[in-house]
């Protein structure tokens, strides 16, 4: 009896678990594609951007902030800052390996919230920490790179051409957590004019981040 | 962590700004008061610089400002990003500018502005030494300075600055410091005061 129980629950867990898309290797050994994925959108240097965000939270209802983020990429640090409209700062932390909070206004005063917030800035604005696990083409024949981060989540960034890319991060049993697009109206050094990111999960949420205004902090 | 949520402190701040820019001129309260009570309408437009330590340089936005007593107000930026905030009969509402049209903002715990709102008829007849909610003081050089009584409220605003105008009944800029190093100035130009403003401009984003 106990063996039956025992594959039972092993066929449950195994049709429970999602599998990843197939990484399918590149013909020509020097196409370029998959090394530029393998860049990603990530602003390089040292930046200050402020972003209109639209958030979508669960029921549909939305709300609008204002998010500015100081950002280095070479340091991995980021300085965050919510406000209102109307420049009333709701939420201030710093994330330098940890996350420091300096002021945080209900209902962005949980450390659930600081946390998905870090987590989104991170996967936004940065490469992935992790290794190349593999590059190449998907089955629709975009290019993509194929990372695994510390803990055992993957992140799949992909490009569709030079105006548009998608980051998909999925948990250690490959479900997708969080998916990104970047949009690109013109060249602006890794800076995108859009971002839409969904939140997968209980409660998912997506936001809406146009840039309003990004300053380059180093020459 | 705080227990006053942001709505609540961002309606007390823009009900401050709304309320003192018609008081204008004054040396005493009295005055202040005298100066008030002839204030029915403002008109005005605003620009607002965000200073904070880690800004290269200020955020600046530009927008104006309309009221009509005793409790209709329109706070409406043009840019960086358009939106609308509107008080009228009791009623508290958001829009921002997405793709083209106006989306209303749904998640802001908006009325709490209302009860903001029943303040400013005390405040339009020049008692504002008398809001519970802060303590007023007059400065020299027609500064009046208020500084938050209720603790918790003091922790997400240290105090705020009206620096009054050599113009009776017109108000120059407001500072609202959240901190030593994070503040917000609002400087006023173009003040109307009394002129008949349209209601719909009260109950409608357009």
């Amino acid at each position: 009896m106990k063996p039956i129980i025992l594959l039972l629950s092993l066929f449950g867990f195994v049709i429970s678990c999602s599998s990843l898309p197939q990484v399918y290797p590149a013909g020509d050994a020097a196409d370029p594609q998959p090394g530029r994925a393998c860049r990603g959108p990530f602003p390089d240097g040292d930046w200050q951007l402020l972003h209109s965000i639209e958030a979508t939270l669960p029921g549909g209802k939305k709300g609008f902030l204002m998010g500015l983020t100081v950002i280095s990429s070479s340091n991995r640090t980021a300085q965050v800052v919510i406000m209102t409209l109307e420049g009333f700062v709701v939420f201030d932390a710093l994330y330098d390996k940890q996350i420091t909070v300096k002021r945080a206004i209900a209902p962005f005063d949980s450390e659930g919230f600081a946390n998905g917030l870090i987590e989104d800035i991170n996967l936004i604005f940065f490469k992935p920490s992790g290794p190349i696990m593999t590059a190449g083409f998907l089955k629709n024949g975009t290019a993509v790179c194929r990372y695994q981060k510390p803990g055992g989540r993957i992140v799949d960034i992909i490009t569709h051409g030079e105006h548009s890319w998608e980051i998909k991060q999925y948990l250690p049993d490959f479900r997708l957590a969080r998916i990104v697009k970047s949009i690109y109206l013109a060249d602006r050094a890794g800076i995108s004019d859009r971002i839409e990111l969904i939140a997968y999960g209980s409660p998912g949420y997506a936001l809406v981040m146009d840039l309003v205004e990004a300053i380059p902090l180093t020459e | 962590m705080h227990k006053l949520n942001r709505s609540k402190v961002f309606s007390r701040a823009v009900m401050l700004v709304a309320t003192f820019l018609c008081l204008g001129w004054a040396d005493s309260w009295e005055e202040l008061e005298t100066a008030a009570g002839t204030v029915t309408s403002i008109k005005a437009g605003f620009t607002q610089e965000k200073h904070m330590k880690i800004l290269v340089r200020p955020l600046v936005s530009e927008g104006r400002l309309l009221f009509q007593g005793p409790d209709s107000l329109r706070w409406e930026y043009n840019r960086p990003v358009q939106s609308v905030l509107l008080l009228h009969n009791g009623q508290t509402k958001r829009f921002v500018k997405k793709n083209g049209s106006f989306v209303e903002d749904a998640s802001a715990n908006l009325q709490s502005m209302q009860v903001v709102v029943q303040e400013i008829t005390q405040w339009l007849g020049g008692r504002f030494d008398e809001n519970p909610a802060f303590t007023a003081k007059l400065a020299p050089g027609r500064v009046i300075v208020l500084v938050p009584k209720d603790e918790s409220f003091a922790r997400l605003i240290q105090r705020i600055e009206v620096h009054l105008s050599d113009r009776p009944a017109i108000i120059k800029s407001v500072m609202i410091f959240e901190s030593e190093d994070t503040f917000t100035k609002l400087d006023f130009k173009d003040v109307i005061i009394n002129q008949k403003l349209d209601d719909v401009l009260f109950r409608k984003v357009r």
